[in-house]
């Protein structure tokens, strides 16, 4: 273990139970985490956030790695917390709300200024979750996890190839939403 | 032709690359510097990697909490095999037990087979082994204890002239190894010459054969005596009680 590493001895505290240590960990990752989840399944978010937590501290003593790792780790057990639940029941993830606010917000003044302005992290979400599944969950993965195309692929189970294919959609769909709630609003 | 008809036919010209994307999703592109078209996706993804609120902070406590219990019950249960008993060492310790099992009952078949005690399957096999090994210990006892009995039903029931008597109480005793009478030939001197009575009660085979073979049996008896370690002196006591051509202890002067 390098103790110069910040990271590293906040690791080793934490698989020894220390709650700053592991209160660290949580701030810096539970936001991301929650928003990944509220962007997938918005009811769910809250409970499956608190049980990822739990599967992580379970497993916290077996983990070996850097603070990127780390990341990729907690982020794969979000992902199959999410996919047990969605495996328990059948019914789709339902559409936040926050998409029509955020419409309803930008459509005065410098239109596309405001629409910048609006653009709150809730907002932001709702818009990504308006996309398809993959889609969504590529831009997640990357932007809130921090992890590369080749990670994300590891954690969703896809290749590389097809990871790149999904971000470019994702990006060139959200681009044409927004300048069509734009023009219209 | 409208500000954002001219933005489509920009984004049209340059479509976004594999570098960009990675670039925008990576927070790298500030939204001013963002492709045509994208100035609003870059604001948008700052946003949803922006700063936690106090809101998604709000559970912390009792999350933490949580958390941390079951980290130290998982960093106690991970201890807690090691302080009581190590799989491995467990195998360890079981493995010295049986070796030393096994090196005990070598060490005890090995006194006993010395001793010559053992049963005679077991005698025998451990003889074999050990001499394999360069170590020499008796093998059965070729004399059992019945063969007194066994001689003494030959001498009181057989009705085999003396000498042949003689040879076969002799090699009952001896385990054949008694070539006692085989050499003689009383039973020639006896039809053509009168054997003299003989002197002394006989004490076993030795006298007996001796006297049955006119002393031409010597080797034979010494053999036998040897060879029976002293067995046959019961059968040869019991062959003067037999009926024979020899003389009874009690003619004997």
């Amino acid at each position: 273990m390098n103790l110069e590493d910040p990271f590293a001895t906040t690791l080793a505290a934490a698989q020894a139970g220390a709650e700053s240590a592991l209160a660290r960990l949580y701030r810096d990752l539970h936001p991301r985490i929650l928003r990944y989840l509220r962007a997938m399944e918005p009811g769910e978010a809250e409970d499956l956030a608190s049980e990822v937590w739990l599967d992580v501290a379970a497993g916290l003593g077996r983990f070996e790695g850097d603070d990127h790792a780390f990341r990729a780790w907690t982020f794969t057990i979000a992902r199959r917390r999410l996919l047990d639940l969605r495996r328990q029941r059948t019914r789709r993830a339902t559409s936040p709300a926050p998409v029509e606010t955020l419409v309803g917000h930008a459509g005065t003044g410098d239109v596309e200024q405001e629409a910048m302005a609006t653009l709150g992290t809730e907002a932001a979400l709702a818009r990504i979750a308006t996309l398809p599944s993959g889609q969504a969950e590529v831009v997640l993965l990357r932007v809130l996890a921090g992890l590369g195309v080749d990670e994300v692929a590891e954690i969703m189970g896809k290749r590389p190839g097809t990871v790149r294919v999904l971000q470019h959609r994702a990006l060139k769909r959200l681009a044409g939403e927004i300048r069509r709630e734009v023009v219209t609003g | 032709m409208t500000p954002w008809g001219d933005l489509e036919d920009e984004m049209r010209r340059r479509p976004l690359d594999d570098d960009t994307a990675d670039r925008l999703l990576s927070g790298l592109i500030e939204p001013d510097d963002a492709p045509p078209g994208y100035t609003d996706v870059a604001s948008m993804l700052r946003a949803v990697a922006a700063p936690a609120t106090s809101e998604e902070l709000a559970g912390e406590r009792e999350t933490v909490a949580a958390a941390a219990r079951t980290v130290r019950i998982q960093h106690e249960s991970s201890l807690a095999p090691a302080t009581r008993r190590s799989p491995v060492r467990g195998r360890f310790f079981r493995a010295k037990v049986a070796g030393l099992v096994v090196a005990g009952t070598l060490a005890g078949t090995t006194g006993l087979a010395f001793a010559g005690v053992l049963p005679d399957a077991a005698q025998n096999a451990a003889a074999t082994v050990l001499s394999k090994v360069g170590i020499a210990i008796p093998a059965t006892n070729d004399n059992p204890a019945s063969t007194g009995s066994e001689i003494s039903s030959i001498a009181t029931t057989t009705a085999s002239p003396g000498v042949a008597k003689g040879a076969e109480i002799s090699s009952t005793a001896s385990g054949g190894m008694s070539q006692a009478g085989q050499h003689g030939s009383a039973g020639g001197k006896a039809s053509s010459t009168p054997v003299p009575p003989v002197a002394t009660p006989n004490p076993g085979g030795t006298g007996t054969a001796d006297t049955a073979s006119g002393g031409a049996s010597d080797l034979g008896t010494a053999t036998a005596n040897d060879a029976s370690q002293g067995h046959s002196s019961a059968g040869s006591a019991n062959a003067t009680a037999t009926p024979s051509t020899l003389p009874t202890p009690g003619s004997a002067p």
